[in-house]
């Protein structure tokens, strides 16, 4: 090889090095190992891709905050690539084909995107990468396999994802079980649209079980549920430890979403003999008629602060 | 037993307003490549509605309840029995400099009312104002047989004991709302 050649080699390689990367249709190439043709775009931008991408589910994304023109950061500010700021390079796609010849595919992004999850998910996180998701890389969605587009469409006007009453029909597509509790008759007010499965979860990920918003189910809850925080004088020490220790947390067939009817629940650590819930003379052996004490609220006739006292005299949570 | 009403909102505070002005969450700019020349790109068929105009939908509804209820009402607001008439609407505006806002209201006419309201500047900031009500029924038609409901409950005088309560003969005539 000659001296020249080698020079031309080598500034050939670092004319490759200094390439950006050039959307995601180069990045898909590289990830199944192809090697990655140069990346062309569109003669026209938006307008190239509107000349045939002309329905109302496409345009949409005119009334989205992805199209504000005077918002440099989006697709649509001053100088950007529109459409293919997220589709990638469109050139040849949208270049004159010969009769019969098959048109070179545009990376799209659902369910059925021949895309890698991770590209396409690369796609959105080169710019959406702010606090929101900083616990994303290793969530749980993440290691399923979830992608971005999964969730949220962006070309809705509205996300159904980020309005609140129509949030759980997305999150139900997947957490079939999740929608069976939050239709039994005692559940929170999902259904409602008074609330929204990210009022308690992060999709995105964080460092609490179930993608909890707060760092442990009882700050959670105590979120909305601030009476039951304490500190109390009188603490009910498995309401300060773990509020699924009686409540389930979607739905129950129990009022007040417990796991289980009062005494029952309570009895599976509150025994003591002599007690009213238990049977104190043969005339109450089981069979025999209940004590009346279990009627109504049962347990809580007498100990209405099941949660925590803060009365001098509350010890036994009854005021 | 009773069927007088006794309805009860646990928990008026939840009907609640927050004020809130934060920056809008920025995500980073849009990188485009510098050998792409977007010069020619000029959207021309880019159908923005960033023009001004106000957008707006209004709904208008009407229900009957045959039975009031309060667990069927319970946070959906419905209640009581009778006819029912709801009104829910937004409106929306944004301008080719960023300004934008939204409004929206649902539910009037019901306990569940909401109103919204959030607008500002795509980059910059936003306002966001919200008025939420969220009726928690708890019972409206209960009744119970105890006498000095304060402390310590006491069962009224010849008070039947039995394995069920619908053997406790007096506790149709014992009861009271």
């Amino acid at each position: 090889m000659t001296r020249s050649a080698k020079v031309l080699r080598v500034l050939g390689l670092l004319a490759w090095l200094a390439l950006p990367a050039t959307g995601i249709a180069q990045e898909a190439a590289t990830a199944s190992g192809a090697a990655a043709p140069k990346a062309t775009y569109s003669r026209k931008g938006a307008d190239t891709c509107i000349a045939c991408h002309d329905d109302g589910k496409t345009l949409s994304i005119f009334r989205t905050p992805h199209a504000q023109r005077s918002d440099e950061r989006t697709p649509f500010g001053h100088g950007n690539l529109q459409c293919e700021a997220c589709h990638g390079a469109g050139g040849a796609h949208s270049a004159r084909i010969r009769s019969g010849q098959p048109r070179p595919p545009i990376p799209n992004f659902d369910d059925e995107s021949k895309v890698p999850v991770g590209v396409q998910n690369d796609a959105c996180l080169a710019c959406h990468k702010g606090d929101m998701r900083h616990g994303w890389t290793g969530s749980s969605h993440e290691r399923n396999g979830l992608s971005c587009a999964g969730c949220h469409s962006s070309h809705a006007t509205r996300d159904a994802v980020l309005v609140q009453a129509r949030q759980s029909e997305v999150c139900y597509g997947c957490h079939k079980q999740q929608q069976a509790e939050a239709r039994l008759p005692s559940a929170h007010p999902l259904q409602e649209g008074k609330m929204a499965c990210t009022s308690c979860h992060d999709a995105h990920g964080t460092i609490a079980d179930a993608n909890l918003r707060k760092t442990t189910l009882n700050d959670t809850c105590y979120s909305c549920h601030a009476d039951k925080r304490g500190p109390f004088l009188w603490e009910h020490a498995p309401a300060a430890e773990d509020c699924s220790s009686c409540h389930k947390p979607h739905g129950s067939t129990q009022p007040a979403l417990l796991t289980q009817r009062a005494p029952m629940l309570c009895q599976q650590c509150h025994s003591q003999a002599g007690h009213p819930s238990l049977p104190v003379s043969s005339s109450y052996v089981a069979g025999g008629p209940a004590s009346t004490y279990l009627l109504g609220g049962s347990c809580m006739n007498c100990h209405s602060q099941v949660h925590g006292s803060n009365h001098p005299s509350g010890a036994k949570l009854g005021r | 037993m009773s069927q007088a009403k006794a309805k009860t909102l646990l928990n008026p505070a939840l009907a609640a307003a927050s004020v809130f002005v934060a920056a809008a969450s920025a995500p980073a700019p849009a990188a485009a490549p510098t050998d792409v020349d977007t010069s020619q790109w000029e959207c021309s068929q880019c159908p923005f509605t960033d023009d001004g105009k106000l957008a707006s939908e209004l709904e208008v509804g009407l229900g009957r309840n045959s039975d009031a209820s309060a667990k069927f009402g319970e946070y959906s607001g419905l209640d009581g029995d009778g006819v029912h008439g709801i009104v829910g609407g937004s409106w929306r505006q944004s301008r080719s400099d960023g300004l934008a806002w939204r409004a929206e209201v649902s539910d009037l006419g019901l306990d569940t009312r909401s109103l919204g309201f959030s607008g500002g500047r795509q980059g910059s900031y936003r306002l966001s104002l919200r008025y939420d009500e969220l009726p928690h029924n708890v019972f409206d038609t209960t009744a119970t047989p105890f006498e000095n409901l304060d402390s310590p409950l006491a069962l009224p005088a010849g008070w039947l004991r039995t394995g069920n309560t619908r053997t406790m003969s007096t506790l149709g005539t014992a009861s009271r709302c």
